[in-house]
């Protein structure tokens, strides 16, 4: 087998279902040439295998935004694109499986070179490969690249699309550099306590009561030793509402450029406790759960044990409620 | 070798269980499964019109609801098909439910072509007038927004070149950069910025979405 029916073998199938192909074709017909029919049909079943594929994954996506549904766009642009939520847009490329007439298995091929049209170079942040069997009715994720370079793809240098995964888990999670915390330079969201104790009371002026984070206000310090302490507010999207959190961090330098880390999560709100079955988690890079704590019924926070993190490694933490998580990334 | 595969997609569940929803390490387990389970090919298959649509909602229920899985109960592929077999008459039933109303017609779509691309329809028969219409507009270019939005230092060329050259029967990149003397990446990026949103404005306007 060579390398290019080997990616087409192991690329992940997923189904197309008649009522997109109805769709594609009712998008194809407002198109004047068989060769912009062509192109908008395939377009279409690859930017919804992105969809779908997405959708399993519980990635959010805005298909309903898509260029496709504008034919005079079509009509004068090669585009197939997908909005993520809150990332940006993905570019779907369609790449088309041709099949021998004999009905032996092994005879379907596609093209070892995959093309990106010039009219989106820019603006994208990927460009997701998918193979269209319109016969099977199966198209298959081959893989993706973060940029366009030239607009030639080689297809089997693509990366896994497991790589597209994490990669969007990095966008939707910049990894924050606590280095910079010492220079005095904070990534977006993280606030002074104070600051953040304000914040937080204005978004829940229909809650009367003491806020838990408020004790910050009236002269408790946390950590008294620690060299930098910065909060950021957490948003964990439950099926009734929002629960909010502060996930608080404190550092100490060390010497050889070692740093101890000490982490704690509060309430927010008119909230004095936490939830219980609340966890915690400090993550290796490997997404490892090195340590846990977890909350009971009556938790003012809850803490991690004081780790120390050595330069050049990487590590997260991991806020989960009923099975809905958050997860911020660090590097040292 | 079957029992090989049952023991693998057991693992792989109880993995994905042990992780968040939406975390990355779940998203890789879920991504992992569905590859081996389809690798496997034991999963139901027939042919009908439905069957694609059934089973996206199949993988949708196992990556929902993979905590539902009791591996005292079934094998995961038994697990699966039962709900793809419940979908699958779910779907018929509500075509035959469509045909009922509707005087036995199929609902359109439910024909199953062999082939999708073969059976476009021949649109050279009766031309859509969405060309005729666009290459107009660019031409009379009635809000004179396209002549006069061009590339930075080259005042030649401006939105409506770009756009009458580029809707079909479309001059090709390599050959406008050729013809107007600027590189494939320059004439994209202002194409990309500039003219994809007049031409998305002009699609709006006309109702065409």
């Amino acid at each position: 087998m060579t390398s290019v029916e080997l990616l087409l073998n192991n690329a992940l199938p997923m189904p197309i279902m008649s009522k997109i192909i109805q769709m594609a074709q009712g998008f194809a017909e407002k198109q004047p040439t068989p060769a912009k029919a062509e192109q908008v049909y395939l377009n279409t079943l690859a930017v919804w295998a992105v969809h779908d594929y997405l959708e399993l994954m519980e990635i959010d996506t805005d298909i309903k935004s898509s260029d496709l549904g504008n034919p005079v766009v079509c009509l004068g642009a090669d585009v197939a694109d997908l909005k993520v939520k809150g990332l940006g847009t993905l570019e779907c490329r369609p790449v088309k499986v041709f099949e021998n007439d004999s009905a032996s298995e092994s005879n379907r091929w596609i093209s070892e070179l995959g093309s990106i049209p010039p009219e989106v170079w820019q603006e994208r942040i990927g460009y997701v490969f998918v193979a269209i069997d319109p016969k099977r009715k199966e198209s298959k994720l081959l893989g993706f690249t973060k940029t366009a370079g030239t607009g030639k793809v080689v297809l089997t240098q693509l990366q896994p699309l497991d790589a597209l995964l994490e990669y969007l888990d990095q966008l939707a999670h910049p990894i924050v550099n606590i280095n910079q915390w010492f220079a005095n330079q904070f990534a977006a969201g993280w606030q002074q306590i104070e600051d953040l104790w304000a914040a937080d009371s204005d978004q829940s002026l229909e809650k009367p009561n003491v806020p838990a984070l408020r004790r910050f206000d009236t002269g408790v310090k946390l950590f008294p030793d620690s060299d930098v302490m910065r909060a950021k507010l957490l948003d964990l999207a439950m099926d009734l509402g929002t629960q909010r959190l502060a996930l608080v961090m404190a550092l100490t330098q060390e010497r050889d450029r070692k740093v101890n880390v000490f982490v704690q999560v509060h309430p927010t709100g008119g909230d004095r406790y936490l939830p219980s079955n609340l966890t915690l988690a400090l993550l290796a890079d490997s997404g490892d759960r090195l340590q846990v704590v977890q909350s009971r019924g009556l938790d003012l926070w809850i803490q991690l044990r004081q780790f120390r993190v050595e330069a050049g490694t990487n590590f997260g933490l991991q806020v989960a409620l009923n099975g809905i998580s958050v997860t911020e990334s660090f590097t040292l | 070798m079957d029992a090989d595969i049952d023991q693998q997609l057991r693992q792989l569940v109880a993995q994905t269980c042990q992780y968040p929803r939406r975390s990355l390490q779940r998203r890789r387990s879920l991504d992992q499964l569905i590859r081996a389970i389809a690798q496997s090919g034991k999963l139901w298959q027939e042919n009908s019109p439905d069957y694609e649509e059934a089973l996206q909602q199949t993988w949708l229920y196992l990556c929902r609801k993979i905590e539902n899985y009791n591996p005292e109960r079934a094998t995961v592929i038994t697990w699966l098909d039962a709900h793809l077999k419940q979908r699958l008459k779910d779907l018929r039933w509500k075509r035959w439910q469509y045909m009922k109303r509707h005087r036995r017609q199929p609902p359109p779509g439910w024909e199953n072509p062999t082939d999708p691309i073969e059976n476009l329809p021949d649109t050279h028969a009766n031309i859509p007038p969405i060309l005729e219409e666009t290459l107009q507009w660019a031409e009379s270019d009635p809000d004179g927004e396209l002549s006069s939005a061009h590339i930075k230092g080259r005042p030649d060329i401006t939105c409506q070149v770009l756009i009458l050259h580029r809707l079909p029967p479309e001059t090709k990149w390599v050959n406008l950069e050729t013809e107007l003397k600027c590189k494939t990446s320059t004439l994209a990026t202002f194409y990309q910025r500039h003219c994809v949103t007049q031409l998305r404005e002009f699609g709006e306007s006309q109702g065409y979405l």
